[in-house]
């Protein structure tokens, strides 16, 4: 439970993410912080990624060089893909830190990384801040850090100070990516990694699938209403929310008439959900509906009546189609199947393991 | 002599064993009642009489549905006459020249044609019309006891003609004329049939005899195993009511304390408790079990059973009650025992259909309480924690922020910033009315009604009504939680809202809302307030009256006005918002359910939160069809939030807006007064 | 088995404003009745369900009053032993690292098989950093077990399902001692009725273990809570230069990474905007809209 007194280095590490094909935007994030952190106290930020062998191109390890990676270290295992589990790489990350302790750790606020790297560090004694908004470093070179407090409703600041590791969890979308450079360069290490779960041990794994998944929970829902035009419209707008890893919701009238099971209702009588992305496609918006999605963090809504009341709740309102907009949008979407396929691909080899 | 010895022997060897038969089958039933909860019903004493009279004896609920009052009148008057005919037959066996005289000799028999013309309406509505209703009962019992009431009266027939061919020859008495007018016809039959013989007549009287006396005895002994227990517990169950707004669901103080020393707290504790068992019934609802006579009225009014949802009351009452007799019968093996009644004898998708809308006690023949029973079987549910998801939220809500939207309680009144009409805040200042405003009125985002709280807002303004409001003092009122069987949390919001009326200075209360004026004038009283509570419809009604809002012009529109359940049935008040409609130049068309028999919007008792799946289609959308049908109505009347929510959405899934407006009693009175509806600026 | 669940209590979500916050990080005050926090209720339920009807189970609440309302729900939700953990050190209610060590020093000097710990949003890291401080396995955002295993003492186990990223789920073995997490509406909970509650209230009226925790003394520094403050969003950075900025910021901006200047957002970005169009438009502006949203990413 004790730190052992390892050196700090002053470097920055910052964790990438790309497990839903590229870089998570919240990455680039961290790494336009982690850059302007550096180049306030002269650390080095330094990059480590879990990927599938081959998962992580060169290519790919240049885009975070222009975006202020000084060093991209990739550790490999099969099991990294197609999903990251928490568990699965922190005894990666423990016996990285067991070498090199960086002075601060920068990785996203979600429940892949929070829970994961914690664990991790706990036994260096470092101190962790998740759901943060902005980090920096006050006048005493202590970390001065702002966190979201009681669902977004308050700010609070806190200051890390001592000489152990620091660990700050960024709330995704809140910092904004930078211009890159695409001229920067950084030197690209790979390992292999070792997964050892202590204890714990995989019986079976289940694939998502945007029909199953749990709408409460969900940061994304696409939601149809009368104005799909059936269950097929529904089967589309389940490939669509496949293609943007989202949950299908439904409003009260197409449950009644059986486009879809009761389970995917939102509103007064069915979920309550509070997704950061609600598409609502052919719902007019009756307060029935409005009740179980108001608290959306961004609503866009899709619907041929012009008078509709969801537009009132959405900050994008498409007067138009919604069966349409939809089979347009898979298929502008569609082309970015491959990394797709390579998850399904993954996948069916994981399941046959 | 040989022959009535005979027949007295068989008589008595006969009423031993079956009034044996009859106390050993009744003792359980009546054990069970002793064994269950306390509640006194004698209040009223002379009331009671009277209303049990005119029920009884006129039939009042049961000739509702006039075939089966007839029919069910002409049987049950034979059973009236069925006690002259005992005397005179028991009579004659001991002195054969009693007579109970030529008069009523003759009522007899003319009652035995009634019962028998009854019979065969009973026979004729059972197996050609086939009501609905009937589904689930045990129509087997039924025809068997049509079976043995067409023997007692064929018996009463054959026995009384076979007595005047008997009376010179065996008993050597001369003929009288003892008013039996079906002997003279039937007599000439036996003679020619050669039965005229004393010998044959002798073994005629004894079969006529035997059907009579002996079909009365078997059943007797039959009635505690039969939906015919009615003939005993019909009427106790009618003298035993509840009485007064039949909205009023905790006990009474001269309820639960029968020494009548009430009244000296100021809150008492509530007294009710869930139902685990049936221990934790009152006695009353142990005899509604047995009482039941498995008409189905309840059935065919129940919106839920309309709905496809899994409860009918008729089965509610029927599967309690067998559940009963299995335990009673001491078939209580650990199966038997393990078994819960709320879950398992009843489950709880049948429990949470409920609306709570009462159409089931209204319609019941025999005053049967379903209600009572079901919120306290959810009670039972909701302690041992088990309440979907969405119910669950909003108990959670109730709880914490006192109001079903989870809403802080400071934006309670945020509703008032779109009115000019200044209330007062009753916090600090005080005035002769208090607006209860209730959660829906206060918080749904449904722009009906907001258009009802402003239209209400606006002509309490313009009259120069004293008005103020609680603001965030006040709470839910609990009526629905109450329902939902959440006692602990309802006695928690009115306590809070009791302490807050104590602390505010005003004289009266009108609410816009049904819900919560069933629970301040019927049930908030048990626990201590005193206070007059008015529906915002009274209210207009007395400001018309008084002149002080004067409609200016005649709105010249056809419309139907929707009953709302818990204004209408529970609180018997109808004419007031019908009173006023009509002052506005209202043209009122009434739905084939009305008044007291109106059919519920699907919202009351919770269900407004709850899951909908498996409805085959939604009351409040039965309800619009209904007036649909209605020539000419473009304008369906509403006086309750919940209704302005339920039927806006029910227009809106049936896509009608165009052919019928749901609007709120409130928004045609402003209308018809040409007042305009004043917005602040601030909005 | 012997299940420990971690439970704390809130501010009724209505009641989150920053004054209020405020005020509750100085003392908290009786007037407010504390809520059980949301997650904390499916931790319950795990617990109860883990521990069978028969078994009880060990509630741990910290802070000041106000965990006085999670252990009353704990209790009506079963929990046999209710324990109240208290520090010399004040933030022992704010700061998840010293909770975390705090909790598991207590955990430590017991022998529990699991410790279960609601997640508000996932993003918690007290569970996880408890387990890191005690060396056990942590099993994140469980949403179910299924049996156990024969309880023999060589292989004491659990099958649980945890919920992983992007809607993936596993199934997992997971040994004794081990700490679960979990998030609020993952395991439907039992409802909690009023007349439950107040019998808890009343069962635990003397029922409760008060246990102070030392002060640490090994130059650990703690976190510090400096201002709470209402929430302000943070201005973002973009990767197109401003139309709006200055020559210079703009210049400077195009010149690449270093100048990381950040911009206000732009004015017609607030407000809704309703669109009219064929299919095709009406989808390539909802897809602009997400990029710029940041849903999809840019390439």
């Amino acid at each position: 439970m004790s730190f052992d007194g390892a050196i700090v280095e002053p470097t920055v590490l910052v964790l990438a993410d790309k497990s839903a094909g590229d870089w998570s935007t919240v990455t680039l994030e961290l790494l336009g912080d982690a850059e302007l952190l550096a180049n306030k106290v002269g650390w080095t930020v330094k990059v480590m990624v879990f990927a599938a062998p081959g998962a992580v191109r060169d290519e790919d390890a240049r885009k975070l060089a222009a975006h202020g990676a000084k060093e991209v270290h990739v550790w490999e295992h099969e099991k990294f893909g197609p999903v990251l589990v928490p568990a699965q790489y922190t005894h990666t990350l423990r016996s990285y830190l067991d070498e090199s302790m960086p002075r601060l750790i920068l990785c996203p606020s979600t429940p892949l990384w929070v829970e994961g790297v914690a664990a991790a560090v706990a036994p260096y004694g470092a101190l962790v801040a998740s759901d943060c908004v902005s980090v920096k470093l006050n006048v005493r070179s202590d970390l001065e850090l702002v966190r979201n407090y009681w669902n977004q409703k308050t700010h609070a600041t806190w200051t890390f100070s001592g000489q152990r590791p620091w660990v700050v969890c960024l709330h995704p979308g809140v910092a904004g990516v930078g211009r890159p450079n695409p001229a920067l360069s950084a030197p690209v290490e790979r390992h292999q990694a070792i997964v050892l779960e202590e204890n714990v041990e995989t019986l079976e794994w289940f694939p998502p699938h945007p029909s199953r998944l749990d709408l409460v929970e969900a940061e994304r829902v696409v939601a149809g209403g009368r104005g799909i035009g059936g269950p097929e419209g529904f089967a589309e707008l389940t490939q669509l929310a496949e293609l943007l890893h989202a949950a299908v919701g439904a409003s009260r009238v197409a449950v009644d008439l059986g486009w879809i099971p009761y389970s995917r209702q939102v509103g007064q009588t069915g979920k309550t959900v509070r997704p950061r992305l609600y598409m609502a496609f052919g719902i007019s918006g009756a307060s029935q509906h409005l009740d179980g999605m108001r608290d959306a963090e961004t609503v866009v809504a899709v619907n041929l009546d012009k008078e509709a009341a969801i537009f009132s709740v959405a900050e994008l309102g498409l007067v138009g189609d919604a069966r349409a907009v939809i089979e347009e949008l898979v298929r502008l979407l569609k082309p970015s199947e491959r990394a797709e396929g390579a998850r399904a691909g993954a996948a069916a080899a994981l399941s046959n393991v | 002599m040989a022959l009535r010895i005979v027949l007295a022997l068989f008589t008595l060897v006969l009423a031993i064993t079956m009034l044996g038969l009859l106390i050993v089958r009744m003792r359980p039933i009546l054990r069970a009642m002793a064994s269950a909860r306390q509640v006194v019903r004698w209040d009223q004493p002379l009331y009671r009489i009277r209303s049990t009279a005119a029920q009884v004896f006129g039939h009042k609920r049961l000739l509702r549905q006039r075939l089966s009052g007839i029919l069910h009148l002409f049987i049950f008057s034979g059973f009236v006459v069925l006690l002259l005919d005992i005397i005179e037959t028991i009579g004659q066996l001991v002195y054969p020249e009693f007579s109970i005289g030529p008069v009523l000799g003759f009522l007899v028999d003319c009652f035995v044609l009634l019962v028998l013309a009854g019979v065969v309406l009973a026979l004729y509505q059972r197996k050609v019309l086939h009501p609905k209703r009937f589904e689930g009962s045990d129509e087997k019992d039924g025809e068997l006891i049509l079976g043995m009431i067409t023997l007692i009266v064929v018996g009463i027939a054959i026995h009384n003609s076979f007595f005047r061919l008997l009376e010179h020859p065996v008993f050597g008495m001369t003929t009288s004329a003892d008013g039996h007018f079906l002997s003279y016809l039937l007599d000439p039959l036996w003679v020619r049939l050669g039965w005229g013989t004393p010998m044959a007549a002798s073994i005629g009287y004894s079969v006529g005899y035997a059907l009579d006396i002996g079909t009365i005895l078997w059943f007797l002994a039959y009635l505690p195993t039969s939906k015919h227990l009615h003939v005993f517990f019909g009427a106790p169950a009618v003298f035993f009511r509840k009485l007064g707004t039949p909205g009023r669901f905790l006990p009474t103080a001269t309820e639960v304390h029968s020494s009548g020393d009430s009244g000296i707290s100021a809150t008492r504790d509530m007294t009710v408790q869930p139902i685990q068992s049936f221990a934790d019934m009152t006695w009353r609802d142990v005899l509604d079990l047995f009482t039941c006579t498995e008409c189905g009225r309840c059935q065919d009014v129940c919106p839920a059973h309309q709905a496809g949802q899994p409860l009918s009351p008729k089965m509610l009452i029927l599967d309690l009650r067998d559940a009963l007799v299995q335990q009673t019968r001491g078939v209580e093996s650990s199966v038997v025992r393990s078994l819960s009644l709320a879950g398992d004898v009843i489950s709880a998708e049948t429990l949470w259909s409920c609306t709570t809308c009462g159409a089931c006690q209204e319609a019941c023949p025999v005053f049967i309480e379903h209600v009572p029973k079901i919120v306290g079987l959810r009670a039972a549910l909701v302690e041992r924690g088990e309440v979907e998801e969405r119910p669950q939220e909003v108990l959670e809500h109730w709880g914490e922020e006192r109001n079903a939207y989870g809403k802080m309680p400071e934006t309670r009144p945020a509703w008032r910033n779109r009115v000019t009409y200044h209330f007062k805040d009753l916090r600090r200042e005080s005035a002769e009315w208090l607006w209860f405003v209730g959660d829906v009125a206060s918080f749904d985002n449904d722009l009906g009604v907001a258009r009802s709280v402003d239209a209400i807002a606006t002509l309490l303004g313009g009259a120069g009504l004293d008005v103020g409001l609680l603001y965030d003092w006040e709470g839910s009122s609990g009526n629905d939680v109450l329902r939902m069987g959440e006692y602990g949390l309802f006695e928690q919001l009115a306590t809070e809202n009791m302490r807050a009326m104590e602390r505010a200075q005003f004289e009266r209360v009108l609410t816009s809302d049904p819900h919560s004026f069933n629970a301040l004038r019927n049930d908030y009283p048990q626990l201590g307030f005193k206070k007059p509570i008015y529906h915002y419809s009274q209210v207009l009604q007395q400001l018309m009256t008084e002149g002080k809002v004067a409609p200016t012009h005649s709105l010249g529109i056809r419309a139907t006005f929707h009953d709302p359940c818990y204004l209408g049935r529970w609180n018997q008040v109808f004419e007031a918002p019908r009173d006023i409609l009509r002052r506005c130049g209202v043209d009122i068309v009434e739905m084939p359910r009305s008044f007291a028999n109106s059919f519920c919007c699907g919202a009351g008792g919770g269900r407004m939160w709850m899951n909908e799946a498996g409805m085959k289609e939604r009351p409040s959308e039965a309800r619009i069809r209904e007036a649909l049908e209605l020539p000419g109505v473009t304008h369906f009347v509403v006086s309750c939030p919940k209704d302005m929510v339920m039927y806006s959405a029910a227009v809106t899934a049936l896509g009608c807006q165009d052919r019928l407006s749901v609007v709120d009693v409130g928004e045609l009175v402003l209308e018809s007064t040409g007042w305009q509806f004043a917005r602040t600026s601030a909005s | 088995m012997k299940v420990l669940v971690c439970v704390r209590s809130d501010l009724p979500a209505p009641m989150a404003r920053v004054d209020n916050i405020q005020r509750l990080m100085e003392e908290w005050s009786a007037e407010w009745a504390g809520v059980l926090e949301p997650s904390c209720r499916s931790a319950l339920q795990l617990a109860k369900d883990l521990s069978g009807p028969s078994g009880g189970f060990t509630a741990l609440s910290y802070g000041r009053g106000e965990c006085r309302a999670a252990l009353e729900v704990a209790r009506a939700y079963g929990a046999v032993d209710a324990v109240h953990l208290q520090s010399a050190e004040g933030s022992l209610r704010h700061d998840g690292n010293t909770i975390a060590r705090a909790l598991a020093a207590w955990v430590g000097e017991r022998s529990f098989d699991v410790v279960v710990c609601g997640n508000s949003s996932g993003v918690g890291p007290v569970p996880a950093l408890v387990a890191g401080h005690l060396g056990w396995p942590v099993v994140t955002r469980v949403d179910g077990f299924k049996k156990f295993l024969p309880q023999d003492d060589s292989f004491r186990a659990i099958e649980l399902t945890q919920r992983l990223d992007a809607g993936w789920k596993r199934q997992v073995l997971a040994r004794y001692p081990v700490v679960l997490s979990v998030q609020s509406g993952f395991i439907p909970p039992q409802y909690v009725s009023v007349r439950r509650r107040k019998e808890a209230v009343h069962g635990l009226a003397s029922n409760v273990t008060e246990c102070e925790l030392p002060v640490w003394t090994d130059g650990h520094a703690p976190a510090v809570l400096q201002a709470l403050t209402p929430p302000k969003p943070r201005t973002k950075r973009t990767a197109v230069p401003d139309a709006k900025s200055s020559a210079a910021d703009r210049l400077k901006s195009l010149m690449g990474p270093a100048a990381t200047k950040k911009v206000e957002k732009p004015k017609e970005d607030e407000g809704p905007r309703v669109v009219e169009g064929s299919a095709v438009e009406l989808a390539e502006e909802l897809l602009r809209f997400l990029r710029k949203k940041e849903f999809l990413s840019n390439s």
